[in-house]
């Protein structure tokens, strides 16, 4: 039986979270989404951040820019600060650029970005490109996007990085591709963060990749957490269990995203949403108590169910 | 070495059905009038598909060629290539098919019976149905009629037309000609499958009765001469 004593409360959670709290209906503050630190640095991020995956691909719909931009504005308003795009993502990074630029440049924005070039020489101009979309001087994070030409990248990644135009390195990978390519990697070159697909219906990154991680102190970048949204339109057919209260859960999502964040190696998950009240219900979930490891395999059971 | 091989449909999938629907309806609204013209258009080579007329060939290829460059300035290159990059590697090759269909027209190389037969009769029909049906397709999936897409406008319906007209046509460069627009079908089709619309099913039931009908038509005159 867990009670709310069982559970991990407020340990993981700092004080140096994003401010700008969004108000409730009921007038309450919006709840501090608990932070957890990047190991090669011991800088803090909100546990939950922003994919832009299909979501932000608008194209010129200026409605539709409008809307993006009103998610990321009450994105950073619960607290958020990591969003995350590609070069893949079509139209997605001038999405993110006019939303920011409509929010002045918020000083709290983590920028994680990609490089995506079959070509390693193509690799600084498609950044300088990104730069441009985002409207930023420099990015936060680079990543090499599904392990493209990665040794190449990485390469010019790490002379970035020394040169201080970036400030950590990453490989991505998602859908349990190549994993073992990503473990060698782990193992063998100094990366800051590694991006990989986690959730309670895909959990192979449990066995090597996120011991690995810890092992290696890097931080880890979750996506994928609703599997585009199909789990969660999945467990919206059952009654959410009357337990994840216990966790303060109010939603599947939130019982899905406190499972991701409560893993010891995770860093952030990045859930993508057009939706103001979804950006917030995903911040939410990062608050409040989290579930402990036996709370964790209760959650992976029901979800898994689906 | 670029890892295409680790990447699946759906990756590639990278905007939502309403992003797609408002843009068609964007593209709709931003080159209206020009629907009916090319409908008009479409009915007419039904018409000049089915009622034999000397030198139609000089005039129905160049106008498709022409559409097919409208297809990919107005639709692929100007809208579409902003939310899915890959319609950037679709606009040359709708330009080449633009190209060798104004070639073909204008140095006979693909020709049409000379008299009436079972292939051309039916495939003005489907020309008919694809040219004015295709339209309503928007409705019948529970989309705004500003959704539809237009033979002319748009290319899957334009791809489609196409592969029917040339399977009325004769000589082993139809054959070449029908290249584009059958990997176009199959594009759409794969597209439409991963944007969860059953209309994928439509795409791959007219293009494989384009291709059959090309596949099966008389290889002698019909007696009916006209």
């Amino acid at each position: 039986m867990h009670t709310r004593r069982s559970l991990l409360t407020g340990a993981m959670a700092t004080a140096g979270a994003a401010a700008l709290p969004w108000r409730s209906a009921r007038g309450q503050p919006a709840p501090v989404p608990i932070t957890k630190t990047i190991p090669s640095s011991g800088e803090a991020v909100p546990a939950v951040g922003l994919g832009t995956w299909i979501t932000f691909n608008v194209g010129t719909d200026a409605a539709l820019r409008d809307e993006c931009a009103a998610v990321v504005a009450a994105f950073f308003a619960a607290g958020g600060r990591l969003i995350d795009s590609s070069p893949m993502y079509g139209s997605s990074q001038p999405t993110v650029g006019y939303a920011l630029e409509r929010l002045g440049a918020p000083e709290t924005l983590f920028s994680a970005e990609k490089v995506w070039t079959s070509n390693p020489r193509n690799g600084p101009p498609q950044i300088a490109q990104s730069l441009s979309y985002w409207g930023v001087p420099r990015f936060d994070l680079v990543q090499v996007h599904n392990l493209l030409s990665w040794e190449a990248h990485l390469d010019t990644l790490a002379a970035m990085k020394a040169a201080k135009s970036i400030r950590y390195v990453g490989i991505t990978t998602s859908e349990g591709r190549r994993q073992r390519d990503i473990e060698a990697v782990m193992a063998s070159r100094p990366i800051d963060f590694v991006q990989v697909t986690y959730n309670p219906a895909d959990r192979e990154v449990e066995s090597r990749i996120l011991p690995l991680a810890r092992e290696r102190g890097i931080a880890v970048i979750v996506n994928r957490p609703f599997r585009e949204g199909e789990l969660t339109q999945k467990l919206a057919r059952r009654p959410l269990p009357d337990w994840a209260a216990e966790i303060g859960a109010t939603t599947w999502a939130q019982l899905v995203l406190k499972f991701i964040v409560s893993h010891p190696a995770v860093t952030c998950a990045i859930p993508a949403t057009t939706r103001v009240d979804h950006v917030r219900e995903n911040l939410a979930a990062a608050s409040g108590a989290m579930p402990d490891e036996a709370f964790r395999r209760r959650i992976a059971d029901a979800v898994g169910r689906a | 070495m670029p890892e295409w091989w680790t990447y699946g449909l759906s990756d590639f999938l990278m905007f939502s059905p309403r992003v797609y629907h408002r843009l068609l309806a964007a593209t709709n609204a931003a080159l209206w009038p020009a629907q009916i013209g090319t409908i008009l258009l479409g009915l007419a080579a039904a018409v000049l598909t089915a009622v034999p007329r000397r030198g139609r060939e000089r005039v129905l290829w160049p106008v498709l060629g022409l559409l097919w460059m409208v297809v990919a300035w107005a639709f692929l290159w100007e809208r579409y290539a902003v939310i899915n990059w890959g319609a950037l590697y679709a606009v040359p090759a709708f330009v080449l098919q633009g190209v060798l269909l104004i070639g073909a027209g204008l140095f006979g190389a693909v020709r049409l019976p000379t008299s009436r037969d079972r292939t051309t009769t039916t495939g003005a029909v489907l020309l008919v149905a694809i040219v004015l049906g295709w339209p309503l397709l928007a409705p019948l999936s529970g989309r705004p009629i500003e959704t539809a897409e237009v033979f002319g406008l748009f290319p899957d319906p334009t791809a489609l037309a196409t592969i029917v007209l040339l399977a009325c046509g004769r000589g082993g460069l139809r054959w070449i000609l029908m290249i584009i627009p059958v990997a176009w079908a199959l594009i759409a089709a794969a597209t439409l499958f991963t944007l969860g619309s059953w209309i994928w099913t439509v795409v791959i039931v007219a293009g494989g009765a384009a291709v059959a009908l090309a596949l099966t038509r008389p290889t002698t005159p019909s007696p009916r001469r006209s």
